[in-house]
């Protein structure tokens, strides 16, 4: 897998699936992310082989009189990566700390 | 159940006339659609509209659907304009330029024989359109390599009613530059002479110039080794018999001993020591004339014959000025004039009948540049029917192929391709074949080049022309070769007739499309250009 280096919010939209928010609205609310940049975001993820796109079967769709919706799910590249990315954030120290102990940066 | 399938055809959203900010959102979504490219449009307001009508079934079930949570709905909706123009933007994004390379390149090496015709084809007309303008580069765009801001120098000449840009007379020069005339920076003269230089038992002919004090200073010249001129080595006469060498002849003929700076040197039996080395890539400031000495002008009486210096009716010297920043040559035009006329009236013997004229470098009669721009242009304009004929050619040739591959067109076009990838596609495939043309007459340049000089005629000048391979004349190459070939590479055809059109005959499909495309331009106008060229170059038979 090609190491790729997630933004923040790149991060925050993975956690978000992960934690079962499967489409737009609800990856929105979990991240407190804009339309323009989850759906974008979603798209370039998906490219990277991070996460995954079904569609939901039209039938339920058409029964329920409303359009089919998109659902996104991590592979499991996405979710090596996520884990990688929290570990990273997770190891981030305070600048004053890192100050404090500069032998230990 | 969701299924990995795209839907075939979104449904419709529900419209409620109870709920105009929420109709207002889909009607946003629906636009901000029109912006996605068409192989996926379909399937992004499908998302889009879904999301938003999930968003109105969730509050609605918590009777929580209100003028707020319908007006952060169309915000949302609004953001997915920033999406769309991300999904349109995204088919230009450099790896997928990228990608159109790699595929293009594997194409053109996968058919090797149509790549070599087309490159072959290519190369000559580009490369002999190359030459003439790297010639154009050096005398006329560039002609005085190493000289500070070309473009500010002007010459300023002698007129008798009959011809302008004569050489003029040292005293005249000296009027000039002693009367303070507006819109010039400075003003130099000099002239180019045969001279004898001899060290130890070795004389060699060099080509010397004679110049005024300031003249480094003016054309922002430094020497490379030791300095130039001072100003009190050209106050008086013959009492300062310095020489400043340039660099190309101090390296052909002292092989670039830096040694030789205090030395003496003689030059036509008179003494002069070398005082430093003028910097490199500056020949003098004689277009297409190469000096190996300079001078200082008052050492004239002892390197030419007669004196000089003192001689108003002697025209001899060639007068160089700087013009200032902002100045117009019609302003210091304007100045000469009248200084001309006040010298007409005190010296009616040898200025009566002369005026004085400011001319720009590339205009003055004194210049190689004034008699071998013309002839270059019309050379250019020469070569240019040739690369003309040779685009012609390679575009018929991409129209040929074009038939074949209506198959290789529709394919992708039926999976999803939208237009603009198919276009973008071509037009790599044309731009790469035109890249690969331009470097195979590039690599011509450096022979051409060279060879152009040799249709010289025979002369005792030391005649110079630093043409040749500059990034300029690769932009140049670029742009003369890239549009005829490139805009005949559209697939215009199968856009015209559709995917289902293109398996037709290639013979069917080549046929029209040069006669839709090239008509009687092709068939009628190339002929005649065809022979008319066969004609010129010997080539018709019996």
């Amino acid at each position: 897998m090609p190491r790729t280096t997630l933004s923040l919010g790149t991060v925050a939209i993975l956690r978000a699936i992960a934690s079962g928010n499967r489409f737009g609205f609800d990856i929105m609310d979990a991240t407190g992310l804009t339309s323009g940049t989850v759906y974008p975001s979603l798209d370039r993820l998906e490219s990277l082989g991070l996460v995954e796109s079904t569609w939901e079967d039209p039938r339920i769709a058409r029964r329920d009189k409303r359009p089919p919706r998109r659902y996104f799910d991590l592979t499991a590249q996405g979710e090596v990566a996520l884990a990688d990315a929290l570990e990273r954030y997770r190891s981030f120290r305070p600048v004053s700390a890192v100050v404090a102990t500069p032998g230990k940066a | 159940m969701p299924s990995s399938r795209r839907p075939e055809r979104p449904e419709p959203a529900t419209s409620d006339p109870a709920r105009p900010l929420f109709r207002f959102a889909l009607t946003i979504v629906g636009l901000a659609a029109w912006l996605v490219p068409d192989w996926h449009r379909a399937a992004r307001r499908c998302q889009w509209q879904a999301d938003l009508c999930e968003r109105r079934r969730y509050l609605e079930r918590r009777q929580a659907f209100g003028v707020s949570p319908q007006v952060d709905l169309v915000g949302r909706a609004l953001g997915v304009f920033r999406h769309a123009i991300w999904l349109r933007t995204s088919e230009w994004r450099l790896e997928v330029l990228l990608q159109d390379v790699r595929f293009g390149l594997r194409l053109l090496v996968g058919r090797p024989a149509f790549t070599a015709t087309a490159v072959l084809t290519l190369g000559p007309g580009i490369g002999a359109t190359a030459t003439i303008a790297s010639w154009i580069d050096a005398l006329v765009l560039r002609p005085l390599p190493g000289v500070m801001e070309t473009d500010r120098l002007v010459e300023v000449g002698g007129t008798d009613g009959l011809r302008t840009g004569l050489a003029m007379s040292y005293p005249d020069y000296v009027d000039l530059r002693d009367q303070p005339l507006p819109g010039l920076a400075g003003i130099t003269c000099g002239t180019f002479w045969p001279m004898t230089l001899r060290v130890g038992n070795q004389a060699d002919r060099v080509w010397g110039r004679l110049a005024s004090g300031n003249y480094f200073d003016l054309l922002g010249v430094r020497a490379s080794q030791g300095r130039t001129f001072r100003p009190e080595e050209d106050q008086t006469p013959n009492t300062h018999p310095v020489a400043v060498l340039s660099h190309r002849f101090w390296q052909r003929r002292f092989q670039g001993d830096p040694g030789i700076v205090g030395r003496s040197v003689l030059l036509n039996e008179r003494a002069f020591t070398v005082i430093g080395m003028a910097a490199e890539g500056f020949y003098g400031s004689d277009v297409a004339l190469e000096s190996d000495v300079f001078v200082p002008m008052m050492m004239q009486p002892a390197v030419t014959p007669g004196d000089l210096l003192q001689s108003r009716g002697n025209h001899e010297f060639k007068v160089q000025a700087g013009l200032a920043p902002g100045a117009s040559l019609a302003r210091v035009q304007a100045g000469v004039d009248v200084l001309a006329r006040r010298l007409a009236r005190l010296y009616p013997e040898t200025n009566g009948n002369r005026g004085i004229a400011v001319l720009p470098l590339w205009r003055s009669p004194q210049e190689a540049s004034s008699v071998m721009g013309p002839v270059l242009a019309v050379l250019l304009a020469m070569v240019g029917v040739v690369l003309l004929v040779a685009c012609a050619n390679v575009a018929s040739l991409l129209l040929v192929r074009a038939a074949p591959r209506q198959r290789e067109v529709a394919v992708p076009r039926a999976i999803g391709a939208s237009r603009g990838q198919m276009v973008r596609q071509f037009l790599t495939e044309s731009l790469l074949l035109a890249l690969m043309g331009g470097a195979a007459g590039l690599v011509m340049v450096r022979w051409t080049s060279g060879l152009l000089a040799g249709f010289l005629p025979a002369t005792p000048f030391p005649f110079f022309v630093e043409a040749g391979l500059r990034p300029r004349l690769f932009l140049f190459a670029l742009a003369v070769t890239s549009p005829p070939v490139s805009s005949s590479a559209r697939p215009r055809r199968c856009r015209r007739h559709g995917p289902t059109s293109c398996p037709r005959t290639l013979v069917t499909v080549a046929r029209e499309e040069i006669q839709a495309r090239l008509g009687r331009f092709s068939v009628e106008t190339m002929q005649p250009v065809n022979r008319a060229l066969d004609d010129a170059l010997g080539l018709t038979r019996g």
